[in-house]
């Protein structure tokens, strides 16, 4: 029994050393730090709303709290990570969305971009998981404990830069593009990021892949947006994500006009109205504080005058 | 209580400690105490319904008693009789009552007339029909003679509750685990060694591989009508090895943990997807399992001993059983028919006893062609009943499998599972061959490795539980 003893706990303390160089190793400090400023995490099954949002992270970023609430609605926004596509998006939220009155769907443009990337999911969430572990929704003991020797290990590693520091934005978490949150914005998102993807090359790919949209769109690929099962006295929205003037905006407004038609679905926005200036976006995609509370009122008032609210 | 969650880490180290280091030389204490964590670890779930398997062990320790003390065969007919009316009953009632009643209204709204019954809304205690059948197994030992009952209450409700086992199996009987628990067990430390690499083999398979598959199965089941024949394909195979995984993975945690406390539970899986035909693969998945229904419903309903018929009957008699043994759902009853129809061909052709021994490529490293050949013909038949068995519905599996030959593009996605797949056969294929690593570094450095691998999927998997804690 001694032996046995003696062995294992050499083998666990060992173990435990490597468990804690792991992420020494791998965890980059901007993420680790992430830890330290707390998240909305809501465990899914207990939520029950009158509004839910679904789509990618535009609307982690588009959503302003405050200025929807004073709408007099409880809603819920699950903006995740565009890269895990529709299908994973609308499957996640099935559950909610079951008992929400009104669904707004936000069809994000990467996943007009390419809507098959659903295979993204697993590592997605796998580096969110890692990397956050309180945004598990069963969250507990053990995760706090690795989550703490992260950000041990960050505060070991204070130097080190993951990203290169154009692509970092202030605020940014990978999480909040993951988890679900109930339309927290980020204050310190602000329009400091030069990360520019428009160049002349890049605006030559994204209309591209917008031509390549339009000629493959049909029914079949449509479906991820239409499977979603609503009871009597639901009513399901199309909500056009911001869009930056100078980034192929007419080319979107035709795709969310098209994608309305075909699904039958009304939109909750004009897409002409959800062009923005570049100025209100922190980054290509996002807007920062000013824009989402703009867009936020604009969404109010729709949801005020849409027929589906009493 | 998950095997894989930290509580039970705590739990296990706890228990251990007392068992081993403060009660040590008191048997009986050490069988009150495992009672205890035993109902400790169920009670953590549900506690309500703890009251099931007290009022359980109860009937059967007293039935045990009464039938040996009867006079006469009518008489311990009877008391056998009470064993098998309460354990069915609840069985019947906490996991089927739902399922006639609906079946019920089914068949009555199909001939057009409507009916006043309503269903239930009965919520399955986890882990009955394994805790049933171990108590039931008991009775029916002691009636036929093959045991004495134990005049021993805490021995017999700790035999009944054995913590590491309680939930999904293997369904031991009480001529091995109860005789255990009556004797004195000492710490020996190659068991306890054998016992945490099981601990590990299961977690591995279970976090790592079953639970990687299912994120990739419950996708693709999900939304099997948007995906093309070669992807339903690619899920089914997936779903195969996510329920070996859980299953074995389970069973590998029970008996590892069992091992840490001295006692010995019977092997429940032996390399299924190593089977040369559907016969061995029956004689290397659940074996419990198995070895219950032969003993106590093949071999009374006349076994292969009334000719080829009555061997057929019987056969599909069990098969049928045992599907609604795993689940109140017509899909699970398919799936036995299914397997029944499978397995009946080799015992029409008298060759359903081919394979019996370990003799897989039998004096190499390398399986032979043909024997590749014979593994893969039985997976991918075995393939057809798993698909009932994770379907919703039977209409569900149907349209699956005729939608795996539809659209016959190659998958580029949900490729993810492969490597996990052929690392799980390659654990097994070692294990088959009995290969032994030399070098202790070596060893330690794979349980390492392996111990990693587990703690990074733990956190990327969200799997809460184990597939046959439904059963």
């Amino acid at each position: 029994m001694r032996k046995f003893i003696i062995n294992l706990f050499i083998i666990s303390s060992l173990f435990s050393l490597v468990l804690l160089a792991v992420p020494y190793a791998t965890i980059p400090p901007n993420m680790a730090t992430g830890y330290d400023n707390g998240f909305n995490v809501f465990p899914l099954d207990s939520i029950s709303v009158d509004i839910l949002f679904v789509g990618p992270s535009t609307l982690s970023f588009g959503l302003h709290q405050e200025t929807l609430l004073e709408s007099g609605f409880d809603f819920f926004s699950f903006g995740l990570h565009a890269g895990t596509g529709p299908l994973y998006v609308l499957n996640e939220t099935k559950r909610i969305g079951r008992d929400a009155r009104i669904t707004i769907m936000s069809p994000g443009y990467p996943w007009i971009f390419n809507p098959q990337e659903g295979d993204l999911v697993p590592k997605l969430l796998s580096h969110s998981r890692q990397t956050f572990p309180e945004v598990l929704s069963n969250y507990g003991l053990r995760n706090f404990i690795l989550s703490k020797a992260w950000a041990l290990a960050h505060h070991l590693r204070p130097w080190h830069s993951y990203y290169n520091p154009s692509k970092v934005r202030d605020g940014f978490r990978w999480s909040s593009d993951i988890i679900s949150r109930r339309g927290v914005i980020r204050t310190q998102c602000k329009p400091t990021n030069q990360w520019k993807t428009t160049s002349g090359k890049n605006l030559e790919r994204i209309e591209k892949r917008f031509a390549d949209f339009e000629k493959a769109y049909d029914l079949e690929s449509a479906i991820d947006f239409s499977f979603w099962r609503q009871h009597k006295d639901q009513y399901t929205h199309l909500l056009p994500t911001p869009m930056r003037a100078s980034d192929l905006a007419d080319q979107y407004v035709d795709v969310m006009d098209s994608l309305a038609l075909e699904l039958s679905l009304p939109l909750l926005l004009a897409p002409e109205s959800c062009i923005f200036p570049d100025s209100l976006f922190c980054d290509r995609f996002h807007l920062n504080l000013e824009g989402s509370i703009i867009y936020s009122e604009m969404i109010a008032h729709a949801i005020n005058d849409s027929p589906s609210v009493d | 209580m998950l095997f894989q969650s930290f509580e039970f880490l705590v739990f296990l180290t706890f228990v251990f400690g007392l068992y081993w280091f403060i009660l040590k030389r008191h048997m009986q204490a050490q069988n009150l105490l495992i009672l205890a964590a035993s109902y400790f670890f169920y009670g953590w779930w549900d506690w309500r319904f703890l009251g099931l398997i007290v009022f359980s062990t109860l009937i059967d320790f007293v039935v045990g008693l009464k039938i040996t003390a009867a006079s006469n065969q009518q008489s311990k007919k009877a008391w056998l009789g009470l064993s098998l009316l309460v354990n069915l009953g609840l069985l019947g009632y906490f996991k089927y009552a739902n399922f006639f009643i609906e079946s019920w209204i089914d068949a009555w709204s199909y001939l057009g007339i409507s009916s006043n019954v309503s269903s239930l809304n009965v919520i399955l205690p986890v882990g009955i029909s394994f805790y049933t059948f171990q108590t039931l197994s008991y009775s029916i030992d002691v009636y036929r003679g093959d045991i004495k009952p134990t005049r021993n209450l805490i021995n017999f409700a700790a035999f009944v509750s054995f913590f590491p086992q309680l939930v999904a199996g293997p369904i031991e009987r009480a001529s091995k685990l109860l005789v255990q628990l009556e004797n004195k067990r000492i710490f020996k430390y190659e068991e306890g060694v054998a016992g945490l690499r099981l601990i590990l083999l299961g977690l591995f398979k279970k976090v790592v591989i079953a639970d990687t598959c299912a994120l990739h199965v419950n996708d693709i089941f999900a939304n099997y009508a948007d995906y093309s024949g070669p992807t339903l394909m690619l899920g089914a195979i997936y779903f195969g090895f996510q329920l070996y995984g859980d299953f074995s993975g389970y069973s590998d945690i029970a008996i590892g943990t069992a091992k840490l406390f001295g006692i010995q539970l019977m092997t429940n899986f032996k390399m299924p997807f190593f089977a040369r035909d559907h016969g061995e693969f029956w004689r290397r998945w659940h074996i419990s399992m198995g070895a219950w229904f032969r003993d106590y419903l093949y071999i009374p309903l006349g076994g292969s001993r009334g000719g080829k018929w009555m061997s057929i009957r019987n056969v599909m008699i069990i098969f049928l059983v045992s599907g609604l043994w795993h689940g109140a759902n017509w899909t699970f009853i398919a799936w036995g028919a299914i397997q029944g129809a499978l397995f009946l061909p080799l015992l029409l052709a008298g060759k359903n006893r081919r394979h019996t021994s370990d003799n897989i490529g039998e004096g190499r490293w390398l399986p032979t062609g043909r024997e590749v050949l014979q593994m893969t013909t039985t997976f991918a038949l075995g393939t057809i009943p798993r698909i009932f068995f994770r379907s919703d519905d039977i209409q569900d599996a149907n349209s699956y499998i005729i939608g795996m030959f539809h659209d016959l593009k190659f998958p580029d996605m949900h490729r993810t599972p492969i490597p996990y797949i052929f690392a799980l056969l390659l654990v097994d294929w070692f294990l088959l061959k009995k290969f032994k690593i030399e070098s202790a570094f070596l060893r330690y450095l794979i349980y390492g490795f392996a111990a990693l691998l587990i703690l990074v999927h733990s956190t990327i998997n969200p799997a809460p539980t184990f597939i046959y804690f439904e059963f």
